[in-house]
């Protein structure tokens, strides 16, 4: 740090510790003034009452699940049990492969569970900026309707699948009948059962359900953007559509970059959404629904903290992968 | 290049209450005339100035370019150029980008389009920051680049919105002088706005002084300065500004209020009834004059320029103390007294209207 940047009462030493004698004989050489020390300490202080409290309901489960991960626990018996090292996630026995990383059900909870991610974040992402660009844009009655856009969003999870649910039965839903009545269909579908629809249909409910949230991210982006630069484009005769793609999409982009991360993170460990509207299906099994059903149907405490470790592992790697690629281009164009 | 007429144009801000921020403006300006529309804030002058630009609805009254109703045209058909005072520059785009923007529509090779950016790009000087960013410039930078993109379109009209009110003093200095050279060199029509009088003093073909979304004056610098046609027009061009007193005026008599007694001298304007007298700081004389009102003064404030030295006088003659502006550097005691000098000549005679009476015989001369 440099001692010229300091202000307050350590400022009035500066001539002293300026000339080569006080520098050699002060301690600010040392790099730290007491007042930036101070500045530290307190930044810390304010900081403890939430690394207590991180510690407490992130950090202790989570180090307790890696540990638990590594052994052979169940429901039945949780203090009984033995250290077994990496046998939960990938053991090889009498010629054959044993563990999560062998389980072709974990394989296809994953493959599940990417594709619900990729495809529902993208056309979020896709009808969100859309969904935003129309409210931005002024209209008799936009603070209405600005505000019913957030329903599906601020409806719990729980909730909406119940309710999407009953809509979606195959029998007395009101989509069949809407279908049928509209001559799309000739018999009713078993959205939420049958394997071809089922995974489609969790993604359409989750676009749905968070669409709102990109949008209002979006939205607030749009705000902070400079008006005169638009003004200057109609000036210059550019069309909308191009003014969109070359100004608005790269300036709302780091934005959107921060909502992407935050939905990312939240459509990878997707659970209660499938749970409630497809139980137990294993055509809809995400990777937090493996980890619960080991947990708690199957009662085996350590295989499924393993599988619990190794969410955690796929979620922070993904979006690590995906906020590293993104910020990477960024410093390449030097807008950041 | 276009001739630009106003027929009775308006703006009104429909809301709760209908607000009128242009209110029936007529107004001529001549091809490769270079225009600045003067003002104090919320006069009009930018609502005025987006009217042309076609970002703002015309509400009433028509627009011509040329003898074009350009009423109902988008702003790229008006063909024009305009100069934010933001900049308005595309932050995420080199400075190339920004100002090859606007061309990528119009027919024309990438070569034909760098040509043309690097050409304007050499006059205004900026050719060797084509590669960088807008937030990598400084602000002369940055307005030389606004500059550049609404040249380079080669545009029939030139619009600018204050371009000049975000830099520094000594800056603003010499880009007013770049904009006036640009303008002698490309000769296109051009519409500046502006609430500072220096600029519009030292730029302008034609002032257009505005207040409440009415034209207050049409005319040259000096004109405008000399003939002002009310007392706002006097009251708002000139630093520091006209003295203001009030009297009565009979039979090409002027009376002052004068504390005691009144007393009355020929005048050379004909009116009757309250008038204003205005008189500017820089002719006010400290020598006995003939033809010139005295006036017995306390020295109240001294200001120290430089090259002038203005001074505060207490009369009773008005309220507001009389400015007088003495060239080279004087340091008259404070609180001293000091007979003044007001030319006939040199007076201005405002009806209670505020508008300016006509001088009888000859004009003044500046």
């Amino acid at each position: 740090m440099d001692i010229s940047t300091v202000s307050g009462p350590q400022a009035r030493t500066l001539p002293v510790s300026r000339s080569p004698r006080g520098a050699q004989q002060g301690k600010k050489t040392t790099g730290l003034s007491g007042f930036s020390r101070q500045r530290i300490r307190t930044a810390w202080l304010f900081l403890l009452p939430m690394i207590l409290g991180l510690a407490c309901v992130a950090g202790w489960p989570l180090l307790r699940t890696f540990y638990l991960g590594f052994t052979d626990s169940s429901l039945s018996n949780l203090d009984g049990a033995n250290f077994i090292g990496f046998e939960n996630y990938l053991v090889y026995d009498q010629g054959e492969w044993y563990g999560i990383l062998a389980d072709s059900l974990w394989w296809r909870a994953v493959g599940n569970t990417v594709y619900i991610t990729l495809l529902s974040v993208s056309l979020e992402t896709v009808l969100g900026v859309l969904v935003a660009l129309i409210l931005h844009a002024k209209f008799p009655g936009r603070g209405l309707v600005r505000a019913a856009i957030l329903i599906p969003w601020a409806i719990p999870t729980v909730v909406s699948a119940k309710m999407w649910g009953w809509m979606l039965h195959d029998q007395y839903g009101v989509i069949n009948d809407l279908l049928m009545s509209l001559h799309l269909i000739s018999s009713p579908v078993a959205w939420t059962v049958n394997p071809d629809t089922v995974l489609g249909t969790i993604v359409a409910v989750d676009v749905w359900k968070t669409t709102p949230f990109m949008a209002l991210l979006t939205l607030a982006a749009l705000q902070m953007l400079p008006k005169d630069c638009y003004e200057a484009a109609r000036v210059d005769g550019i069309h909308p559509i191009k003014v969109f793609f070359k100004v608005t999409l790269p300036l709302i982009k780091p934005a959107l970059v921060v909502a992407v991360v935050f939905r990312m993170l939240d459509a990878l460990r997707i659970f209660d959404l499938i749970y409630i509207l497809t139980s137990n299906s294993e055509d809809t099994m995400s990777i937090s629904i493996y980890a619960r059903q080991q947990l708690i149907d199957f009662q085996q405490v350590g295989y499924g903290s393993a599988a619990s470790t190794l969410v955690f592992l796929l979620v922070f790697g993904l979006t690590l992968g995906y906020i590293f690629a993104t910020r990477l281009k960024f410093d390449g164009s030097g807008d950041h | 290049m276009s001739s630009i007429e106003f027929v009775k144009l308006e703006k009104v801000y429909k809301g709760l209450s209908d607000f009128c921020a242009v209110k029936g403006v007529d107004l001529q300006i001549n091809e490769g005339e270079f225009v600045v529309f003067v003002g104090p804030s919320g006069c009009g002058k930018s609502t005025l100035l987006r009217m042309i630009a076609g970002l703002e609805d015309i509400s009433g009254g028509e627009l011509y370019f040329g003898d074009r109703c350009v009423n109902d045209l988008s702003p790229k058909e008006r063909g024009i150029g305009m100069v934010f005072q933001s900049y308005a520059l595309y932050p995420h785009m080199s400075v190339f980008d920004n100002m090859a923007f606007g061309l990528t529509l119009e027919k024309g090779s990438r070569e034909t389009i760098k040509e043309k950016v690097e050409e304007v790009a050499r006059i205004l000087q900026i050719d060797h920051l084509l590669d960088r960013k807008p937030k990598a410039l400084s602000g002369g930078q940055r307005q030389r680049v606004a500059i550049g993109r609404a040249i380079v379109r080669q545009p029939n009209v030139f619009l600018f919105d204050e371009p000049l009110s975000n830099l520094d003093a000594s800056l603003r200095v010499q880009m007013r002088i770049e904009i006036t050279k640009l303008h002698q060199r490309l000769k296109t029509t051009s519409i500046y706005v502006t609430h500072d009088q220096v600029e519009a003093m030292t730029m302008a073909d034609k002032i257009v002084v505005l207040n409440q979304g009415r034209i207050m004056q049409v005319g040259s610098p000096l004109q405008i300065y000399n003939e002002p046609a009310n007392t706002f027009v006097a009251g708002f061009m000139g630093s520091p500004t006209m003295n203001f007193i009030d009297v009565e005026a009979k039979d090409d008599q002027l009376s002052l209020r004068n504390g005691q007694a009144s007393r009355s001298f020929p005048m050379p304007f004909h009116y009757s009834g309250q008038a204003t007298l205005g008189i500017r700081p820089e002719h006010i004389e400290l020598q006995p004059q003939a033809d010139a009102i005295p006036v017995e003064t306390r020295i109240c404030v001294v200001e120290h320029l430089g090259n002038e030295t203005l001074l505060y006088l207490t009369t009773d003659l008005c309220e507001q103390p009389l400015v007088v502006a003495v060239s080279g550097e004087t340091s008259p005691e404070i609180g001293s007294a000091l007979s003044i000098y007001l030319p006939l000549e040199r007076c201005h005679l405002f009806d209670a209207r505020g508008d300016a009476v006509r001088r009888q015989g000859k004009v003044t001369v500046s």
